[in-house]
Formats: structure tokens, C-alpha cells, sequence
């Protein structure tokens, strides 16, 4: 028995919890640990882009948010902030690449940001939603404008970019970078599960119960 | 097996008459969940079953809406009924939108509506975001939507549908919504209130009688304050004082319609429903009910899910769907205002909110008002968040679309037969089939569908001809169709129309066959039964037949419309019931009709029906009869009714119509006239242009006694018999179209001589007179008709010798008699094995007229230039008393009448008296169908006898001249129908006529001899008008027939005229 003497808790069911750890990892860590998304990363105008809407929307937007302005081409085109039931919006036409953002507000606003892309049917091609922004007159730079850089999602808020229809990879590959993200969470989360199986062979007295006992379930949160 | 077997009756048991029967406990019946045999290796081949297409429905890609008019998307929606939406590109291969509309804080309270009839589908009050869900038809890719004011709105798509009525589940949106409650005109009732009011929702504006799944309905409730709107269908429907305009989707009770009512003590003041679709329910024996894309209504999940939600925190799992194979759960939200105030916000679906805010609107102080939500769902949960503030949503789950079924196999259905127990005794000896039902329960899929097995007894024996529609596989099973399925709020249930071959114990077999395993696994109940059918000699009607007025008066036809019916009190009739009236005062002619749709308009239920096929209500049956009405009376001793034909109009110039034309000098005719200029009679109603004569009076043969005693000696009169003669048509001779088709070969005209000694009388007890006298004049160059009937003779004379003083005078005495008999037969029998079936034949339809006219006339003629003319005057119409035959319960309301008319035929230019012209005639006409050999022609002259005549000059003053032809005789237009819609209408015309031309004198001292050609002049025209018999011969072209018949030619010696003339 010298062999399961030495890794006496690495039973089948231990293994599942392995694997559940894993999943764990990949899957729900991913929105409650996560910063929220960060807003210098504010994707390409996929292909087929024609337009960009820019809504922020809250109360506090409908007061105070001005201008939107979108930047594009070594260009930037101001528009008034467009208010709405929801909060204040902007239309901007656009085309394929970079995307640049900024606000001239005039107060402090707290509100959700999307940013949605549009092609000429309008049909959305990717989508940018932050939630629970903070946009105070102190991030104000050169000429009162607040970049899209320096805003971001308030802290426990789930932020999401939301790459739409699979099936249109090419242009999802212009929009968020979620997918190699969740690639390098997943393979994180498959390494945090398999520490978690090396540490539970290492470190049998973490596991609560007498050695032996598959009940891992305090362990399931390390 | 059960003891003490109830005996059901064989009426399908889901009528509410037998409801507390069908609710007994469900027998202690074996259920069986095994593999289900493959059908390759049991040999059982499939029933003829219906096939079916799966459903369009079609979420479309995230896009933007596809108006937004705030930000420059689309413009605003239009103020007049032109206005419309156009729709993104997904709605090509769309009939239909389900279409989220958003009022974006109006500036004053907006209305916006669809259709032509401008239906409201959403009321915004002023300084609210308000949004709704509808369903709209798509016309050139575009809906109908427009507004009573111009206001910022939304509006996006959430889902296309198609499909066709073979596309079980499939959602249809009608053309125009179809108002069925508006209190304000007592539709539905007048009033909405605590007491439940009852709403029809089928068979109006395209949506079918049968055949609803679901119905979707716009309601507009306007409150004094808040108040709960209840539905049947479990629905409850929270709503603040003021106007709401709310659309939801219903499960239809079995009327087709549901009811609603408030829960509060307050009485609304103002409420409309407007159907605007519907989703098809699969048919019998469909091969599938439910496919990719159906909607099907949640039967589990009933009541309100109250659930919180919080901007920031994550939506909770809710249960939205009945199966595991729903990908898409539709539901009705509402929601509280926000807990503080904030911009107006969305309702997402979805754990977390993602993209930009669209969903149901949340207005602050509003809330979300009721809408519905379409929500994709997995493992039957969905969820919904939401972005700013806090709010408590309720949501109350209708139905789901479905997506792929699911492999899970957690959960089995499971089936119950109801209607019936082990051992019954059925009999349909009188109704040919009975219903077979139960209910189902889905487990982890929705059903595919229910299929129905029949094991017959080894004892009984099969007739191999009929009996083996359904084969038999190898475990003796025979696959005799699929039930059909009902969703209502808490059960799918499922009916089958059953039937046997012939006496005996069968078992009849469900199983039900999810979308999960279609073809491997099924669950199933059975229930032995011991059937007694129909001996051939029974008569068998429909258990669908609901007989009324009987013995007492329970409807009346409205006056308006021959197919609706009114009742005091709620008939309990379902759509598609064939509604069968006795002839009663309040429906002297009967009725028969299809139920097509049911409302109730200010307490009374008004009942639309359609046509009704006979052999859908006449299984079996043999009637033959000949209808007699023995001395003027029919059963009863109800009296044969005779009408002059001017007590039946205010305007007695209708009874003429005709036409005439006039030759020029070189005897050209010009084109035909219609008759305009008439002079009519004046009316005395104390001397009838028609009545009814019995007894000693029925007079219907020729004779001497017809004429003046002066003018006997100067006549002669002849009998013929005509039945071989080829100048008459018969039955055979004519095409489909009605015509004549003469017979080749070489024939001789001229019937075979025959003695006066079958008098017609003899066989007959009644006869309707008539008596006319016209003179034909001009004036103004027109033809003028002058009614002389009832004007003294000395002014006859008078205006007749002022008509021949403008040189255009034709003077008619006419009278005449005639009686006729109705032979009706009905021969229908049916043969059904395992259901009832297309296999109802028509062994014989007969209708045939046996008619006697006699007439006689005396013409007096001063036509200058050569005229022809075709005129008929109406004389009287004469009403038999209505017969009823009974089949079993159902009675067969028969109603004949007949008009009768003077028709005068002349292409003529003379001047000469005719001082008798006559013929009297036996006929036989009319047709007979049968299934096999379709229709066929009868048509067969009888005895005819005619008088030998004589011309006179018409003064001694005037000198004789002859060219051309005349004829003056009866028109018989005789009408049968059965029940007051329908029945063969033939018109038999029969008169006496001469064509006369005037031989050169020898010389001044020689008699004027003319030669004379005695015919008979007939017509007979004939349309069945079978739109109650709807077989082949619907609106066939009977006969349309005129011929003449030479029965004496030869030479006349014309006579001087008698003094005073």
C-alpha cells in the first residue's frame, strides 16, 4: 500500500474536487475578482463598423454630462450629450480601427457606459458596457475633456465586453480581448486546481476530517 | 379492471354537460414506460397522418432598435392609419413581429395604436417612460404603427414568426386586430367588473373557431383607482387607476374565448380586448404537435414570481419554463416604482446586465407596467437583472418556445385516459364514433405527440375491405391515428375521435411520445371497451349535432344575418358544434349551422356559424318520400299559402321584366330593350291574380268547358304523348353546363296520339289559378305594359281599340292552373373502422318535380312593323307548408315554394285575333346524385294536350296580315331547400304558341288561308344551389333549356270577324 500510504488523499472524489476548483476558477472568479474592465482598453471599431453609440446613462449623467466626443483617424468630432429618459447619449459615425473616448461633464456623475458598435443594418458587432462609472471634474485634462482612459468601473461592479455572434470571428477579433483572456483564467484556474490537488497531497491537515476523508469542502475556497 | 363501469355517453366528454362524468378518478389502468418497439421490426405501418412543418420563429441578432427617434434612428411614427415601422432584414421569410415599443417621456399622455381601425397597443402618460410588447403582422416588411401625437418613441424586435396552419405552435398575427369586448357597446357586457364577463376570442377576423393554442389579446382598462385584473387562465394582472393598455397571451377556455373580472370592488370605466394572433394548436393525426420553433403553453408553472432586483447584484435563476427543450420562455412582468428616484432604466434578461440599456422600461414612479418579456432560457430557468436602482418584478410565466429537445431523462410524462374505464360499455349505434380523452403530463421535453392504438378481440371478425385502414403489427396493434392536444392553464389534454368496425371488446391504446426520445421510449394507458355500433338499417347522426328548438323556443335567427342565431342565456355550444334548429315560430324554417364563434352582446350570446357539409351530420340515414301536400295542406293541416304576386311588393311595376327590339322597313331587328315603361294594374284584393283551388275546382286538363260556348264548335282539341318525340330534351341528353346536347340519328317529330282519359285531376287535390289580362302599346316609341286585369271590359275594348289606333296594340287574356309534387330521397350510408373517417357515401340525392300546368289565352294583334318581345309578369308565389323529416334527434327542416309568371314569347308583324290558344302538360324534372356516379339529369315529358284553333280578322275593318309567332303560357319557378339556406331552384316554362304565315290569295274572292304551325314553347332553366349539400354538385348548372316542340302544323282558313269587333 506504499503508494496510496503516500498520497492517502488523493482518492477519485478528491479528484473531482480538483476539477470542480478548477471550474471554479475558470468560471466564477473571473466576475467577482476581477477588476472592473479597464477602460484604456477600449476595443478596435470591428469591420463593418459604420457607427458608435455612446450611452451613459443615470441621473446624475442627465445633469451633468455635456459632450461626448469620439476620436478616430487623428480626429476628434464633438457632439452635445443627447438627453434621454435613461441618461444622455451620443451617435457618432464611425469606421474599422481604433476608438478613442472623452466627456465634458459639468459635475461629478456616477452612471453606466456602453459602448456599442454598429454596422449599416444596425446590427451590433461588439458591445462595451461599464458599470457604475465615476466621472469627477478632477480627472478633467487639457481643455475640460475626461478620457476614456481615465475613467473605470467602480470596484465590485461586473464589467463586461460581450463580443456578439461567434460565428463572426473575424470581427470579434477586432473587438474585446475576452477570449484569450478567459483563455489565460482558465488555464490559471486549471493550475490553481491542480496546486489545489498537489496541496492537498502536501498538506493533508488542511483538510478537515480525519486523514483518509474525501469531505474536502473547506478546501474548496483556497 | 373497474367494477361498476360507468357508461358513458358517446357525445366527446370534455362539454361541460359531462364534465363532472369525465373528472372521475382515472381508472387503476396499467402505464406502461418501456422501449418502444421499433416500427420496422412490430410491422405496424403508420395511419394516414397529417404532415406538419416546424414553425418559424426567429430571434434576431443584437442589433439597434430599429427606431429610437430621440438619437436620430428612424423617424417619428406616423398620425394616421399609413403609418408603419420598417423592419430590419431578419424579417424576410416573416409573417410576424413580436415588437417592444417604448413611449419615451411624452410630453403629453400618447396613444399608440395599429391597424386601420387604429387598436391601441400602448397608452404613455405624459412624463413616464412606458414600454409594451405586441405581436403585429408584417406587410412589404414593414408593421402597422402609428400615434395620436408625436412623441419620441422606441422600437425594437424581438422575435419573427411564420408558419402555416400545418406548423403546430406556430404564432399567426391577424391582418387587423379583431375587437371582441368593448363594454361601451356591451360587447362582452357592459360593464367590467367584480362579477366575471365573458370574452370570445375565436373564429372572428382569421382566427379559426378550432385549433387555438393561445390567443394573443390587447386589453384597455381604464380604472377609477388601482385595482387586479383576474383572467381564467390564472392570469392576474396588476393595474393603477387610469388607462392601461396591456397585452398578454391566453389559454382559451373550451368556448374559445375566457373570462375576466376585477378583483376589487370597483366597476371599470371603460374596457376593450382586441385579438391580434394566435397560435396554432396541432390537427388531428398530425405526425408532430409540437416542433422547433412551436409555442407551447406552461400547464406547471402557474401564479406570480415575485423577485427582487438590485442594480450591481446578480439576477436569480428563475423557473420559466415547463420543459428542458424551451430555449426562449415568454412571460408577463410587472413591477414596482424604484425604491428611490432615478432616470428610467431597463429590465434586462440575463444574470447581469451587458450592452447598452433595452428591455422593458422601468420608469421611476412607474414602474414597469404589465408586458410581456421574451426570455431565453436553459434547463427551464431564466433571470433577469437590472441596471439602476431597486425594484420587485413579478413575473408570471405564459409558454415557451421551443428549441432542440434535451436528452435529459430526470423526468418522465406521464398519461391518463378520463374519459372512459375498463369494461365500459360504448355505444354509438346512433352517433357512429365517440371521444376518446385524457390529459398528459411533459416531463423533461415537451410532447411530440400522442399516438392512438386499437387491439381488437380475436372473437371479432373483420370485414378485409373496409376494416384494415389501419394495419396490424405484429403485436396485433393497429396505429389508428394521433390525438389531438389542448393546452389550458393547468393541463395538456389530449382527444381522440374512436370508432369500431363492427360489434365487439377492443382495446384502445395512448401513447405518448416525447421530443426527447421520439422514437424509442413512449408511455401508455389503455382502457378495454365494449363497442355497439350502428346495424346498417339505424339512422346515425353526428354526436356533434346539438338539436334545439323542439319543443320550445330556445333561439331566433337575426333578422340581419341568416347565419348568426340569438340566445337569452349562454347555449354552452363549443366552436364547431353543428347547431340543428326544429321548424318553430321563432325558426319556421328551421336551421342548420356550424359554430364558428360565440359572443356575448349585451346579455344575449350571439352565435356565428358557417355551413355544414350533410355528411357530417348524416352518417346514416334512408329517406324517401314524396311530398304531396293532399288538398292543399301539408302535415299538420297546415294550408298551402298562395300570395298574389302584388300583395308581395310595394312596387308592383317589379312583377314585369322582359325585353323587345323592332325590325326597320328591310325586317332588321334592332338591338334588344329592356322593358321600362309599365302601367300596372290596379290592386284588388278581393280578386287574386292567384289562388289556391281544391276539390272540384282543381281543373288542370284541357277541355272543351275552357272556352266560350260560342267559339266550342270551332276547336278542337288533341292529346299527345311526347316521351319518344326527338324535338323534346331529356335527362341524359344534356351536358354538364346545363345544355341541350341533341341525340344523332334520324327521328321523327310528332308524339304518338293519346285519349283523355287519365285526366290530371284525377291525381291531383289542389291547384293554384291565375288569371291575367295585358295590352302591349306604345307610347313615346317605348313599349308600354298596361295591366288590364282588374279594369271593367268596356275599358278594356276602349284601350285596346286606342293602342291599334296608333297602329301597335297586342291584347292578351291569359289563365291557367298548375300543381306540382315533390320527390325527396336521401340515401346516405358510412362505414368507419377505427375513427370516424371520409367514408360517408351517398347512395342517392333525389330531388325531382312532378308538375301539370294547363293554360289558355286568346290574343288580339295590331302589329304594323315586325316587333319581337320577351316579357314575363309575375302572378303570384305560392308558400308549401314546411315538412320535417326525423333522422334520430336531428330534424331535416324542408321548405318548397313556387312562383308562378305569364310568359308572352313573339317575333310578329300581324293583324288577327287568335281567339283561343292552350295546352295543358304533365312534366317530370329535376336530378339525382350519388357519390359513385355524381349527378344526373332527369327530365321527362309527359301527356300534353292543346287545342286546335282558329284566326279571325281583328275588325271588318282591318285587313288581315300574319308573319311570325307567338306564345303565351305558365312559368313555374319552383324552389326547394332544406333548412332555409340551401336546395335546388327550377324554373319550368311551358307555352302554348303558333307560327303563322298568311298564303297568297288566288284571287279577291277566295278565302284568306294562313298556314299554321301549333308548338309548344319550353324553358327549362335550373341552378342547384347546394351550399348546405356541398358535394360535387355544388352550384351546378341543372338545366339550361329552351326548345320548342311542333304538335300540329297545317292550314287555316282565317274567319271573318263576328260583328261588334
Amino acid at each position: 500500500m506504499g503508494k496510496r500510504d503516500q498520497f492517502p488523499v488523493l482518492t477519485a472524489r478528491k479528484c473531482i474536487v480538483g476539477v470542480i476548483g478548477a471550474l471554479y476558477a475558470l468560471l466564477i472568479l473571473p466576475f467577482v475578482s476581477s477588476p472592473a474592465f479597464a477602460a484604456d482598453t477600449l476595443p478596435d471599431a470591428p469591420a463593418g463598423t459604420v457607427q458608435i453609440w455612446v450611452d451613459v446613462e443615470s441621473a446624475s449623467a442627465k445633469r451633468s454630462l455635456n459632450q461626448i466626443s469620439l476620436g478616430q483617424a487623428a480626429s476628434w468630432h464633438d457632439v452635445a450629450a443627447i438627453e434621454t429618459p435613461f441618461g444622455r447619449s451620443g451617435v457618432f459615425a464611425a469606421q474599422t480601427g481604433p476608438v478613442n473616448l472623452r466627456f465634458a461633464i459639468s459635475g461629478a456623475l456616477t452612471a453606466d457606459v456602453s459602448v456599442t458598435y454598429v454596422d449599416a443594418g444596425g446590427l451590433v458587432l461588439s458591445e462595451v458596457l461599464l458599470r457604475q462609472v465615476s466621472i469627477t471634474p478632477s480627472l478633467a485634462g487639457p481643455g475640460g475633456w475626461i478620457a476614456w482612459g481615465d475613467i473605470s468601473a467602480a470596484p465590485g461592479e461586473n464589467g463586461d465586453a460581450r463580443p456578439l455572434d461567434p460565428a463572426r470571428a473575424n470581427l470579434v477579433s477586432t473587438g474585446s480581448d475576452l477570449s484569450v483572456w478567459l483563455v489565460l483564467v482558465g488555464a490559471g484556474g486549471l493550475l490553481g486546481g491542480a496546486m489545489l490537488l498537489v496541496l492537498r497531497v502536501r498538506r493533508p491537515d488542511l483538510v478537515s476530517g480525519a486523514p483518509g476523508d474525501s469531505n474536502v469542502t473547506k478546501g474548496e475556497g483556497a | 379492471m373497474i367494477a361498476n363501469a360507468v357508461r358513458l355517453p358517446a357525445r366527446r366528454i370534455t362539454r361541460p354537460l359531462f364534465s363532472g362524468v369525465a373528472g372521475v378518478v382515472v381508472a387503476a389502468l396499467v402505464m406502461v414506460v418501456a422501449p418502444m418497439p421499433a416500427l420496422a421490426t412490430t410491422g405496424v405501418a403508420e395511419p394516414s397522418l397529417v404532415a406538419v412543418q416546424a414553425p418559424a420563429f426567429t430571434v434576431p441578432d443584437t442589433s439597434v432598435p430599429v427606431v429610437e427617434t430621440l438619437l436620430g434612428r428612424g423617424g417619428p411614427l406616423g398620425l394616421d392609419a399609413t403609418g408603419g415601422v420598417t423592419l430590419g432584414d431578419a424579417r424576410e421569410g416573416h409573417e410576424a413581429a413580436l415588437v417592444r415599443i417604448t413611449a419615451l417621456e411624452p410630453v403629453a399622455d400618447v396613444t399608440v395604436l395599429t391597424g386601420a381601425t387604429g387598436a391601441p397597443v400602448l397608452f404613455g402618460p405624459a412624463s413616464h417612460t412606458t414600454s409594451t410588447v405586441v405581436l403585429l403582422p408584417i406587410a412589404d416588411g414593414a408593421v402597422s404603427l402609428w400615434s395620436d401625437h408625436e412623441t419620441p418613441i422606441r422600437v425594437e424586435v424581438l422575435a419573427y414568426f411564420g408558419g402555416s396552419l400545418a406548423s403546430p405552435g406556430a404564432t399567426k398575427a391577424v391582418a387587423e386586430p379583431v375587437r371582441r369586448a368593448d363594454t361601451s357597446i356591451g360587447l362582452g357586457a357592459t360593464s367590467l367588473g367584480r362579477g366575471e364577463l365573458w370574452i370570445g376570442l375565436t373564429g372572428e377576423g382569421g382566427v379559426p373557431s378550432t385549433g387555438v393554442r393561445s390567443a394573443y389579446v390587447t386589453l384597455d382598462v381604464t380604472l377609477a383607482e388601482s385595482d387586479q385584473l383576474q383572467l381564467s387562465d390564472g392570469q392576474s394582472i396588476d393595474l393603477p387607476a387610469g388607462r392601461s393598455v396591456v397585452t398578454t397571451v391566453v389559454t382559451l377556455d373550451e368556448q374559445g374565448g375566457i373570462h375576466a373580472n376585477l378583483r376589487g370592488a370597483t366597476e371599470a370605466i371603460s374596457f376593450t380586448a382586441d385579438v391580434h394572433g394566435w397560435v396554432v394548436e396541432a390537427p388531428l393525426d398530425a405526425r408532430n404537435a409540437n416542433l422547433v420553433g412551436s409555442y407551447v403553453s406552461t400547464t406547471e408553472l402557474n401564479g406570480r414570481l415575485p423577485v427582487q432586483l438590485r442594480a450591481g447584484a446578480k439576477g436569480t435563476p428563475l423557473h420559466l419554463a415547463d420543459s428542458r427543450d424551451a430555449s426562449h420562455a415568454l412571460v408577463l412582468v410587472e413591477g414596482s416604482a424604484m425604491s428611490a428616484p432615478s432616470a428610467a432604466t431597463t429590465v434586462q434578461h440575463g444574470e447581469i446586465p451587458t450592452g447598452r440599456a433595452t428591455g422593458a422600461a422601468v420608469d421611476s414612479s412607474r414602474g414597469v407596467v404589465p408586458q410581456l418579456a421574451l426570455v431565453p432560457v436553459a434547463e427551464e430557468y431564466g433571470s433577469f437583472s437590472l441596471r439602476q436602482g431597486a425594484i420587485e418584478l413579478t413575473v408570471q410565466p405564459l409558454g415557451s418556445f421551443l428549441g432542440d429537445a434535451s436528452r435529459e431523462r430526470d423526468q418522465e410524462p406521464e398519461l391518463t385516459i378520463d374519459s372512459h374505464r375498463d369494461g365500459d360499455d360504448v355505444d354509438i349505434s346512433a352517433t357512429g364514433f365517440f371521444t376518446l380523452s385524457g390529459s398528459a403530463i411533459p416531463g423533461a421535453n415537451s410532447i411530440d405527440r400522442i399516438e392512438m392504438y386499437a387491439f381488437v378481440d380475436p372473437a371479432v371478425t373483420l370485414d378485409p375491405q373496409v376494416d384494415l385502414d389501419a394495419p396490424v403489427g405484429a403485436d396485433g396493434s393497429r396505429h389508428i391515428g394521433n390525438a389531438q392536444l389542448s393546452y389550458d392553464d393547468n393541463h395538456v389534454t389530449w382527444s381522440f375521435d374512436a370508432a369500431a368496425p363492427t360489434d365487439g371488446t377492443y382495446t384502445y391504446s395512448a401513447r405518448l411520445i416525447h421530443r426527447g426520445d421520439p422514437g424509442s421510449q413512449y408511455v401508455a394507458q389503455s382502457v378495454e371497451l365494449h363497442v355497439n355500433v350502428a346495424a346498417p338499417g339505424e339512422e346515425v347522426v353526428s354526436p356533434d349535432a346539438r338539436v334545439m328548438n323542439m319543443e320550445s323556443v330556445e333561439f331566433a335567427v337575426d333578422p340581419a344575418d341568416e347565419r348568426k342565431v340569438i340566445f337569452g342565456e349562454d347555449p354552452q355550444l363549443l366552436p364547431d358544434d353543428i347547431l340543428v334548429g326544429g321548424a318553430t315560430a321563432a325558426t319556421p324554417e328551421g336551421f342548420l349551422g356550424r359554430v364558428s364563434a360565440i359572443n356575448n352582446v349585451n346579455g344575449s350570446w350571439i352565435i356565428d356559424t358557417v355551413e355544414v357539409q350533410i355528411e357530417e351530420l348524416i352518417f346514416q340515414a334512408d329517406i324517401d318520400e314524396t311530398i304531396d301536400y293532399v288538398d292543399g295542406q301539408g302535415q299538420d293541416g297546415e294550408p298551402i299559402v298562395v300570395t298574389s304576386a302584388e300583395e308581395t311588393t310595394a312596387d308592383p311595376e317589379s312583377l314585369y321584366s322582359g325585353t323587345y327590339a323592332v325590325a326597320d322597313d328591310q325586317g332588321v331587328f334592332g338591338e334588344d330593350v329592356d322593358l321600362e315603361t309599365v302601367e300596372a294594374a290596379p290592386f284588388a284584393p278581393g280578386d287574386p291574380g292567384a289562388e289556391l283551388f281544391t276539390g272540384e275546382d282543381v281543373d288542370l286538363d284541357l277541355g272543351l268547358d275552357d272556352f266560350e260556348q260560342q267559339i266550342q264548335d270551332d276547336v278542337q282539341l288533341q292529346c299527345i304523348t311526347l316521351e319518344d318525340d326527338p324535338q323534346e330534351p331529356r335527362g341524359p341528353d344534356i351536358d354538364e353546363d346545363g345544355n341541350w346536347v341533341t341525340p344523332d340519328g334520324d327521328s321523327v317529330p310528332g308524339g304518338d296520339p293519346c285519349v283523355q282519359q287519365l285526366r290530371a285531376e284525377l291525381n291531383r287535390t289542389w291547384s293554384v289559378g291565375t288569371d291575367a289580362t295585358l295590352l302591349l302599346e306604345v307610347k313615346n316609341g317605348k313599349l308600354l305594359v298596361k295591366d288590364q286585369s282588374n279594369k271593367p271590359e268596356q275599358t278594356q275594348v276602349a284601350e285596346k281599340k286606342s293602342a291599334f289606333g296608333n297602329k301597335f296594340g297586342i291584347a292578351v287574356k291569359a289563365s291557367g292552373q298548375a300543381s306540382a309534387t315533390l320527390k325527396f330521397k336521401l340515401d346516405v350510408k358510412f362505414k368507419f373502422a377505427f375513427k370516424p373517417s371520409n367514408a360517408v357515401k351517398v347512395q342517392e340525392f333525389m330531388v325531382k318535380v312532378e308538375t301539370d300546368l294547363k293554360a289558355q289565352a286568346s290574343l288580339s294583334m295590331y302589329v304594323e312593323t315586325n316587333w319581337k318581345l320577351d316579357l314575363t309578369k309575375k302572378l303570384g308565389e305560392v308558400n308549401l307548408p314546411t315538412l320535417t323529416f326525423m333522422i334520430g334527434v336531428v330534424p331535416i327542416v324542408i321548405l318548397n315554394d313556387f312562383e308562378i309568371a305569364l310568359s308572352i314569347d313573339a317575333g310578329i308583324k300581324a293583324q288577327v285575333d287568335f281567339p283561343v290558344i292552350g295546352v295543358s302538360r304533365h312534366d317530370e324534372f329535376g336530378f339525382t346524385y350519388s357519390s359513385g356516379e355524381g349527378i344526373k339529369r332527369i327530365k321527362n315529358p309527359g301527356k300534353t294536350t292543346f287545342v286546335n284553333s282558329f284566326a279571325q280578322e281583328v275588325d271588318d275593318q282591318t285587313q288581315v296580315k300574319l308573319s311570325g309567332w307567338i306564345s303565351v303560357g305558365p312559368e313555374v319557378t319552383f324552389n326547394s331547400r332544406i333548412y332555409k339556406f340551401a336546395g335546388p331552384a327550377m324554373s319550368l316554362g311551358a307555352g302554348a304558341g303558333i307560327r303563322a304565315e298568311l298564303k297568297t290569295k288566288v284571287d279577291e274572292t277566295s278565302p284568306v288561308k294562313a298556314k299554321i304551325e301549333i308548338f309548344l314553347g319550353g324553358g327549362l332553366k335550373g341552378k342547384a344551389k347546394l351550399t348546405l349539400l356541398r358535394w360535387e354538385l355544388l352550384n351546378v348548372t341543372i338545366f339550361k333549356i329552351e326548345w320548342e316542340t311542333v304538335l300540329w302544323s297545317g292550314e287555316w282558313d282565317v274567319k271573318k270577324a263576328k260583328p261588334g269587333q
